[in-house]
């Protein structure tokens, strides 16, 4: 026969449905409860312990129950986790992408037009809210002819007037990027 | 789901509503673990208030929930690796017990007076 205690204890449990810590916590202090009065009746054999416990203690689906209702039941714990979970992987996906078009971006370079300071293959980090530039800066760009694409660039020049950059690419002489179409500054890069 | 009344009868009920209260009591003198609060409420009450031991932990933990009681320390049980939770009253328990035994005496004071001495 088992112990009476467990088995007293897994039918309580089976009642509550708690969540798995608190299922441990109670369980824990229940025993020790039960143990006691299992010292108080030491005349007792296993049947008859069983007994005692729902007599002094209270039927186990009662306790379950009342227990659950105190303590709340894994359910209800498993939907407040998901509930607090999916807000967290929302507040995640707009910081991310709030970060990424604010802040900065990884891009991975595919040409050759700043090597060798960064060769095709190379990941890097674009740095968007960079307060200036100044020559030697490799930069990010919207090219002109086609906006959606991302140029690289080395800074030779600044005009100071207007904050447009004079960049020079694959080695070829200086190409004007106005301010507006500089996307940001490369900051790190896995070279 | 499931609302089964514990036991149904009015007088466990009643017993169940003051229980709170005496609970908060015993435990505003010392902190106590579960078996030696069940002991000690059985005992100090002459046995009106042995109810099922097993009713006490959901009070309890609706009591600590309710931010009333909190656990003090916990000490392993001598000769077991069982652990032992000891309950105290909070500050916020202590203002509703005060509440409590204001309702009590109010009510002991009322059945008094409209029972007569022979029931009080």
């Amino acid at each position: 026969m088992p112990d009476p205690i467990d088995a007293y204890l897994d039918a309580v449990m089976s009642f509550a449905r708690l969540a798995p810590a608190d299922e441990r916590r109670v369980r824990g202090e229940l025993a020790d409860h039960l143990h006691e009065l299992v010292a108080r009746h030491s005349e007792l054999q296993n049947e008859e312990i069983l007994a005692m416990f729902a007599k002094e203690f209270g039927d186990p689906r009662d306790v379950g129950y009342s227990i659950a209702k105190s303590k709340g039941r894994f359910r209800t714990y498993v939907k407040k986790k998901v509930r607090r979970l999916s807000i967290g992987a929302v507040v995640l996906v707009v910081l991310w992408f709030t970060v990424r078009a604010n802040v900065a971006e990884a891009f991975k370079v595919e040409g050759n037009s700043v090597a060798p300071l960064l060769n095709p293959g190379t990941r890097c980090v674009v740095y968007k809210l960079a307060a200036g530039y100044a020559p030697g800066d490799v930069i990010v760009y919207k090219p002109a002819e086609d906006r959606s694409r991302r140029f690289l660039g080395i800074v030779k020049d600044v005009d100071a007037a207007t904050g447009d950059l004079h960049i020079t690419r694959n080695g070829r002489p200086e190409l004007s990027v106005s301010h507006a179409d500089v996307v940001g500054r490369v900051v790190l890069n896995t070279r | 789901m499931q609302d089964k009344d514990v036991s149904g009868d009015d007088r466990s009920q009643f017993l169940k509503g003051v229980a709170r209260t005496l609970v908060l009591r015993l435990l505003s003198e010392r902190a106590m673990y579960g078996y030696e609060l069940a002991a000690a409420l059985a005992q100090r009450s002459e046995g009106i208030f042995a109810l099922g031991q097993g009713t006490l932990y959901p009070l309890l933990y609706s009591l600590e929930s309710k931010g009333l009681i909190e656990v003090a320390r916990e000490e392993l049980a001598p000769g077991s690796g069982r652990k032992r939770r000891y309950y105290r009253v909070t500050p916020a328990g202590r203002a509703e017990l005060d509440s409590g035994l204001t309702t009590l005496r109010d009510i002991a004071r009322g059945m008094r007076l409209v029972l007569g001495a022979k029931y009080a």
